[in-house]
């Protein structure tokens, strides 16, 4: 019992980890791609980490997931993948370079099309 | 080709220091809310809310530390902001606890938890950047320093100076 409760933990932070090396590669990627100032790494990796979840979380309400495979791939992989602290920073960033439309637009987008592909998500996975 | 080879190894460097802050702060942020559940309940998603505006705080007065080059490396930043502030703090669990209040028909609970993360979010970053600031103008105060004496007081390495333009973005 002990132990599994340890090796569930092990598993959920590993998880969490490339989750987190995820974001950083595809962030990466993106800015050297896009080569703009607007963050769209960290906008696509949320958005498209809030889709993954809705499907996870439909497939566990189905049976087809167990909830310790929830845990380690919503709670761990997808919980490092996304990212809050760097859109809270991100937007207050776009505010202060003088674009308070910009920053305002960058949160609506993060918060719109995540609730939307969230709900997309869980409709795919039903 | 020695350069190619120092690259690499400085990439999977990078990788593993990212994904060693990725661990720690996945494990606290699911430790944490487990504990916070079980204070306050599992009616309303107290847990994320707290841990995301905790850690954009943070995130925020490391960052600031970070680009006036004041105690934060481009390596601690890596593992600190990256790594672990960025698996601390989760959107995939905002974004699907919204649409489970929306889906229970508690549009209210729903607006105030979006409300409530996204401002406290845009706050907890503006207050930990003045943090930031205070302390980086205490330390430009103590000393009014050069380029060379800030490196000595970053213990900064030659290989980190070219990292810092690149960890800009974060």
């Amino acid at each position: 019992m002990q132990m599994s409760y340890l090796l569930q933990l092990v598993l959920i932070g590993s998880a969490g980890a490339f989750g987190a090396v995820a974001r950083y590669v595809l962030g990466h990627l993106v800015a050297s791609r896009v080569g703009s100032t607007f963050p769209f790494g960290t906008l696509i990796i949320n958005v498209s980490g809030s889709f993954v979840i809705g499907v996870l979380f439909a497939l566990t309400a189905r049976h087809l997931l167990s909830t310790t495979g929830q845990l380690i791939l919503a709670t761990g992989f997808l919980g490092g993948y996304t990212t809050f602290s760097s859109m809270s920073w991100e937007g207050v960033q776009l505010a202060r370079a003088g674009s308070l439309r910009a920053s305002v637009l960058y949160l609506g987008e993060n918060v719109v099309l995540g609730l939307l592909a969230a709900s997309a998500g869980i409709a795919l996975g039903w | 080709m020695v350069s190619v080879v120092h690259k690499e190894h400085l990439q999977l460097k990078r990788l593993l220091i990212v994904f060693c802050g990725g661990f720690l702060g996945t494990l606290v942020r699911y430790l944490l809310s487990h504990t916070i559940q079980g204070i306050l309940g599992t009616g309303w998603p107290y847990d994320i809310l707290l841990i995301n505006i905790t850690g954009a705080f943070v995130l925020a007065f490391l960052s600031t530390l970070a680009d006036a080059t004041v105690y934060v490396t481009p390596e601690r930043r890596l593992f600190l902001n990256v790594g672990f502030l960025g698996a601390y703090t989760t959107f995939s669990s905002l974004a699907l606890g919204d649409v489970n209040l929306f889906a229970n028909q508690k549009i209210w609970l729903a607006l105030l938890y979006l409300a409530g993360s996204l401002l406290g979010g845009v706050l907890a970053a503006l207050t930990g950047q003045f943090w930031g600031y205070k302390i980086v103008q205490r330390v430009r105060a103590r000393q009014s320093i050069g380029v060379q004496d800030q490196d000595e007081l970053l213990g900064v390495h030659a290989s980190t100076q070219a990292l810092r333009d690149e960890e800009q973005l974060y």
